[in-house]
């Protein structure tokens, strides 16, 4: 188990270095100056010239990539071109609310997709089944911006139940800061949900096809037993992958959902640094959204052992 | 039209006159036939726009600011007294053009990608390894970034969709192409002195179109909500092009007054998106059940 874990960290090297190469490169081949960036409307060339030397962006460009993979290898993730404060302390700054929101949705989109797929392909066929696939088709095509708007104006403006925006911390009180995340949770979810509750229905479905749930009943076994004692773990891996998969939707629908509910995270940050074409924050957390998805997708894997012993490593 | 007699099921396939076969298509795939017409709907939405509008959607006129909607105009006004009906089908245009182009670009390069790929074991490690390289990106971000470092046109929407959608397309041919290698037939072709491009383009290519055909609605569906969520972002279509996105981005700090505003163009967005994925599901089960399991 342990080589396991070590083998496929290592296998992760070489994907996380054609990330690394790619998110240099973006910044070489930008078509914008960072210099002139930093440099501002008024700056003279000499000015510009000096921030340039100042960034070692004369040097060479294999020089450059020496230099920035030492910083990295350091957890240097360099500095805002805009405000000059390091990319790593905004990061950090910005963690939390990303973190609470991705958690929520996780949470929710997992304990309530896994039951309704798992209640679809039990009653397959029926008006149940249907009403889940009608709901995974529609929550696929939904836009998170437009659902978010959708259920502000329902929910904030017309019911006036539930806050219109922004970000409450934890420490702050757990009532405001559940409130806060209510509809974010929702409105990000739903993808997820939809993605979720269609593959664990095809997953528990194909499982009870097959012979030795037949055998099962011959014996006879309840059918709750069949279902909970028999069926389900077999239908946990497709499920448990379709998690870690569906992740990558998760990040590209935090950004999203941050900017529609003002929510003060690394989504927000990314935006106002694209806005801005502020370089080094677009680099640092798109390699650290990477990272995450990458680890994700490692526990994911070795999760897997959990739920099938056949499965070794 | 009189309902067909039950005895007509008995009938064989091929007796059937073309009018029957399509009434029996459309009875057995009911959401299929919804999303094509509505799909249908609004490609001549987006087509006809120059003649359907009935104010220039551009065309401001501040008295008229932030009306609801009502007979004059009849998804009511934005901040600048523009029309927001002409405004959305004129987004039409858009979202089905960003989308369109991005299927086929994909499809094509990843087909390309995917045939050499699975064929030519030389190039299938460092493809593969520069595929994942981008799969391990999140397709917003890596959509966002490209934009965010070129001038925002729809060109280069295109393009950033066109690189992260790619890698899905690339795998699912090139896992096509792995076990159809295996197969007799291109062992004959090969034993029959067929070469590398006869190869690829006769015998594996027609095997991997009925898989891709059904990944490019796909991609088509995520392209139109993706490029909808770059544009609300402020990083995708430039601003002064009306877009599902940008008239959503536009509308935002409107919610609470005019949330016309934001209903229909994302109606009009989800129903698109919609009916894309109701044809790719029926394209799906009606080419290749057994494909269900290779599509994610």
């Amino acid at each position: 188990m342990l080589s396991y874990i070590l083998r496929r960290t290592l296998a992760m090297l070489p994907v996380m270095g054609i990330v690394v190469v790619f998110v240099f490169l973006l910044v070489r081949i930008a078509p914008g100056d960072p210099a002139a960036i930093i440099a501002g409307d008024y700056a003279t060339p000499d000015t510009i010239q000096k921030i340039r030397v100042g960034l070692g962006l004369d040097k060479p460009i294999h020089v450059q990539f020496r230099i920035y993979l030492a910083s990295l290898a350091r957890g240097d993730l360099g500095r805002s071109l805009h405000s000059g404060l390091p990319v790593s302390q905004l990061i950090l700054q910005r963690v939390e609310p990303t973190v609470a929101l991705a958690l929520s949705t996780l949470a929710f989109a997992v304990l309530l997709a896994v039951p309704l797929g798992i209640l679809a392909a039990w009653k397959a066929g029926s008006l149940i089944d249907r009403a889940v696939m009608v709901f995974a088709v529609g929550g696929f095509s939904i836009p998170i911006f437009w659902l978010g708007f959708l259920l502000i104006y329902v929910f904030s403006i017309r019911l006036d139940l539930l806050p219109v925006q922004g970000y409450v911390s934890f420490r702050e009180g757990l009532i405001p800061f559940a409130r806060h995340l209510v509809l974010p949770t929702v409105a990000l979810g739903m993808v997820y949900m939809a993605l979720l509750a269609r593959i664990t229905r095809a997953s528990v479905l194909e499982v009870l096809q097959s012979d030795y749930i037949r055998t099962a009943y011959a014996k006879g076994a309840r059918p709750p037993a069949v279902l909970f004692a028999h069926a389900l773990k077999n239908a946990a891996v497709p499920v448990v992958t379709t998690i870690g998969v569906g992740f990558a939707l998760l990040i590209g629908g935090v950004v999203i959902t941050e900017s529609v509910f003002a929510l003060p995270g690394l989504g927000r940050l990314t935006v106002d640094a694209v806005l801005q074409r502020d370089y080094s924050i677009i680099q640092g957390v798109t390699l650290i959204f990477a990272l995450v998805y990458a680890v994700v997708n490692l526990v994911v894997d070795l999760s897997y052992t959990l739920f099938d012993p056949r499965i070794r490593y | 039209m009189p309902e067909p007699s039950p005895e007509l099921a008995f009938i064989h396939y091929d007796a059937l006159t073309p009018g029957q076969k399509a009434r029996r298509f459309a009875r057995r795939n009911p959401t299929m036939i919804a999303g094509g017409l509505l799909l249908l709907l609004m490609g001549m939405l987006a087509i006809g726009a120059p003649v359907l509008h009935t104010v220039d959607p551009v065309d401001m006129n501040p008295i008229e600011r932030l009306k609801p909607p009502g007979a004059g105009h009849w998804f009511g006004t934005d901040m600048y007294g523009r029309d927001s009906y002409s405004r959305v089908i004129y987004g039409a245009r858009i979202s089905l053009v960003v989308g369109l182009v991005v299927a086929l670009v994909t499809s094509v390069i990843g087909l390309a990608i995917g045939l050499v790929s699975g064929f030519v074991r030389r190039l299938d490690n460092v493809l593969m390894r520069a595929m994942d390289g981008i799969m391990a990106l999140p397709d917003l971000l890596l959509a966002i970034s490209f934009v965010a470092l070129t001038k925002a046109s729809v060109r280069n929407v295109i393009i950033a969709l066109v690189i992260p959608q790619t890698p899905r397309v690339v795998r699912l041919v090139r896992s096509i192409v792995l076990t159809l290698r295996e197969q007799p037939f291109i062992e004959a072709a090969q034993a029959m002195g067929a070469r590398l491009p006869r190869l690829l383009l006769r015998h594996l290519l027609p095997n991997t179109l009925a898989a891709l055909i059904v990944q490019g609605t796909y991609v088509m569906a995520s392209a139109v909500l993706i490029e909808a969520g770059l544009s609300f972002l402020g990083a995708g279509t430039p601003p002064e092009i009306p877009s599902w996105g940008n008239i959503m981005a536009e509308a935002r700090s409107f919610v609470r007054v005019a949330f016309w505003l934001l209903l229909f163009p994302g109606l009009f967005l989800a129903t698109t998106v919609l009916s894309i994925n109701l044809v790719g599901d029926g394209l799906r089960d009606l080419l290749d059940p057994r494909l269900a399991r290779r599509m994610r």
